[in-house]
């Protein structure tokens, strides 16, 4: 006979194995619980990491650019619930100017637009970047982790095409590093997906993809257009990199739905690089909003659902309105079936992955 | 059959295959097969005296519908329920909830820790601060120091949103 382990007969909760305290914050899976888990006593706090929180369904940020209110609203889809969460004094004099990436968003200052920050608006956590040297508007086009470990972040005067520099800063660096990029790369949009820069032209929908190392810039492969008279049949389109490393392309369609396309880089044997459509893109879905797309695993707990398009921008062929914001719906990429969501935010612009941990 | 005695003392008389479910208890028994027959006698003094009759209570409904049959043929109407029967075999107080994680812990039954960890996490959810400290008996032990500095912003976020 021998006993499994010292007899211990304890309720106390401080005294929970570190494991078990993990777990069941893991089941928290809306935010505010899982932080006001965190701030019960020191044990608690320091079992669960705030990269350990639970996969989040994006929120919906109701754009301060229109909001007078100097407070920042959020509303949680799978929660119907709305949050208000007091805005760090230098926002009112700014808004997001580009996606969200790992819950940051690029903010711009509305007095000066050269003062560009990277601001996570659930810690209130704000990295300044230095000052801009373009004078158009800027649009921040992404910012990722790459191989280096660094986050590097892509500016480009959005308002005239014609003039588009692409800059990039390591946060860190005192200066932006401007790329030396052709006259071929006029009139494109850019997306910085893989370490990589995905310019597509507007007139062709031929897409270059160049790689970016240390500031040079190398032309890897050109990939054609993935279908016929792209100019008349293209009302706006998002590249995004999915949970495998592949790049999707996703293109509004004239019946409210979307049409997905995978790149294949082609091979060896001589195959060149094209769009493949897909039908399916497995258990993940894609979110979309004005700035740009972002693509997260689907799940039971977080309550994204697979195969789908989470969308908050309105199509371009729409009749304009002050603001081109439109109610959250979700598409199903295979049956094109669409569910509308209920949102109190009378401007819902952009998805927030909640995020807690610093960049 | 296998005994388990617990720590008041009291035995229970248990199938093997029932009590396999139980990693840790499959081990020894593995450990100590074609030995003596005393050697089938488990000690779980280490777990609260009111919780081996619980556990074993939620290893016979299992063992008549195995984990793996349940994902893969089980009908719809039977997973139905075995999750009611669980709802309601987890809807206890957050006490006996706690013993049952520290004895699924040191037995080693992945789905009873799994499920009494998702019950309390339940519970915990949609309370203020102040209730999920009353909840766990835990007061508040962070000064107020350490509430402006390190915490200021989550501190925000949490009284903010408490009641919307």
């Amino acid at each position: 006979m021998e006993a499994m382990n010292e007899g211990k007969d304890d309720r106390d909760w401080a005294c929970l194995p570190s494991d078990v305290l993990n777990v069941i914050a893991k089941y928290l899976n809306e935010i505010s619980d899982f932080i006001k888990f965190r701030v019960v006593c020191h044990t608690w706090r320091s079992s669960t990491p705030v990269t350990d929180l639970p996969t989040q369904f994006p929120l919906i940020l109701d754009s301060p650019k229109y909001s007078p209110d100097p407070n920042l609203r959020f509303y949680s889809l799978s929660f119907n619930k709305t949050y208000t969460i007091p805005s760090p004094r230098s926002l009112d004099k700014k808004f997001p100017s580009g996606p969200s990436s790992h819950g940051y968003m690029a903010t711009l200052s509305k007095r000066n637009f050269r003062l560009v920050s990277l601001l996570n608006p659930l810690t209130n956590h704000e990295i300044y970047l230095p000052a801009c040297p373009s004078v158009c508007n800027h649009h921040w086009i992404g910012s990722r982790q790459n191989q280096m470990g660094e986050y590097v972040i892509l500016c480009y005067g959005r308002l005239c095409f014609q003039r588009t520099r692409l800059v990039l800063c390591h946060p860190g660096q005192s200066k932006w590093h401007r790329l030396k990029l052709g006259s071929a790369y006029k009139n494109c949009f850019h997306f910085y997906l893989r370490d990589m820069l995905f310019s597509v032209t507007r007139s062709t929908g031929v897409t270059k993809v160049t790689s970016i190392t240390n500031g040079a810039t190398n032309l890897v492969y050109i990939v054609p257009s993935p279908f016929e008279g792209y100019s008349d049949k293209c009302y706006g389109e998002y590249l995004v990199e999915d949970s495998l490393g592949d790049i999707l392309r996703v293109f509004y369609n004239l019946d409210y739905g979307f049409d997905v396309y995978r790149l294949d880089v082609g091979n060896k044997n001589g195959s060149s690089p094209c769009w493949v459509k897909v039908s399916d893109i497995g258990n993940q879905a894609i979110f979309i909003d004005v700035h740009g797309a972002f693509v997260l695993r689907a799940g039971e707990l977080s309550g994204i659902k697979k195969n789908s398009i989470y969308h908050l921008k309105k199509p371009r062929w729409e009749t304009p309105t002050p603001t081109s914001y439109y109610r959250p719906r979700r598409i199903d990429i295979d049956t094109h079936k669409s569910e509308r969501f209920p949102c109190p935010l009378k401007y819902p612009s952009n998805w927030i992955l909640p995020n807690l941990h610093l960049l | 059959m296998i005994t388990l005695i617990s720590s008041d003392k009291r035995k229970f008389h248990v199938l093997e295959e029932v009590a396999n479910q139980s990693l840790t208890i499959r081990d020894v028994i593995e450990d100590r097969r074609g030995r003596r027959r005393a050697d089938r006698i488990i000690l779980v003094t280490n777990i609260n005296s009111k919780i081996p009759e619980k556990v074993i209570v939620y290893w016979l409904r299992h063992f008549l519908m195995p984990e793996e049959i349940a994902h893969a043929s089980m009908s719809h109407k039977k997973a139905e329920k075995l999750k009611k029967w669980e709802a309601k075999f987890f809807d206890t107080d957050i006490d006996t909830l706690n013993d049952l994680i520290l004895a699924a812990d040191s037995l080693d039954i992945p789905s009873l820790f799994d499920g009494a960890c998702e019950k309390v996490s339940d519970i915990l959810k949609n309370r203020s601060a102040e209730e999920v400290g009353e909840i766990s008996k835990i007061e508040n032990e962070f000064t107020h120091e350490e509430e402006e500095e390190e915490i200021p912003s989550e501190n925000a976020w949490v009284w903010r949103n408490e009641f919307a």
